[in-house]
């Protein structure tokens, strides 16, 4: 049986590392996993509406488009989808209410997938109760 | 009792297993999916998903690199 519940924090921004989070909560999710992604700094900045597209690499960022076209020729799902795609899956999202009062981020700048505001407590009460935890 | 069929053709990870649940969150209990695809890693991981969720594999077939698993929504 698989575990029951994972919780990550995603931190980063980068496309390489905000595509492995939501590859792992949808992957986890369609394992009738019980996800939670808490999106703290530069993984907040992410979920920006428009921010999707807009993602580059960590290393080499100048062969962002390049990635990009051999990811579209093998088939493999946009940043964009997958977050679509969480939030089918029922996986809950939350921005970090510091964040969002530092990096000057309402509400309505973020993606409509992110449904939740909350606070360390709520990363850590996710957390206590996961048998999963990242931090990405 | 309903029969749904999906493809997932050409797909890439973790796309079939992705498609697969949420096809299987609109069945009702009882009701069969049938999963057509050709991604070999996700032939195994669609039928562990499957028992995860309390659902059944009632059967898998391959031909030529192509699969086809059939399932039941558990209650």
């Amino acid at each position: 049986m698989a575990a029951k519940s994972m919780t990550i924090v995603m931190h980063a921004n980068d496309l390489d590392k905000t595509m492995a989070a939501f590859i792992l909560a949808t992957g986890a999710a369609a394992k009738g996993m019980d996800v939670t992604i808490f999106f703290t700094f530069w993984g907040l900045m992410a979920m920006k509406k428009g921010a999707a597209d807009k993602s580059k690499l960590s290393k080499f960022s100048m062969f962002t488009g390049m990635m990009k076209k051999v990811m579209k020729k093998n088939n493999v799902a946009t940043l964009d989808e997958l977050i679509k795609d969480s939030a089918e899956l029922g996986v809950r999202m939350v921005a970090c209410e510091m964040t969002m009062a530092l990096m000057n981020t309402p509400k309505e700048s973020l993606r409509p997938e992110v449904t939740e505001i909350g606070g360390v407590g709520t990363y850590l009460d996710a957390a206590s109760e996961s048998n999963i935890t990242l931090f990405i | 009792m309903a029969e749904v069929k999906i493809s997932t053709v050409g797909l890439n990870c973790p796309k079939p297993l992705i498609e697969t649940r949420k096809a299987m969150r609109k069945l009702a209990a009882g009701d069969i999916l049938i999963i057509e695809g050709d991604h070999a890693v996700s032939k195994d991981e669609i039928q562990q998903a499957v028992k995860d969720t309390g659902d059944a594999v009632l059967g898998v077939e391959e031909t030529g690199g192509k699969w086809i698993i059939k399932v039941q929504k558990g209650a």
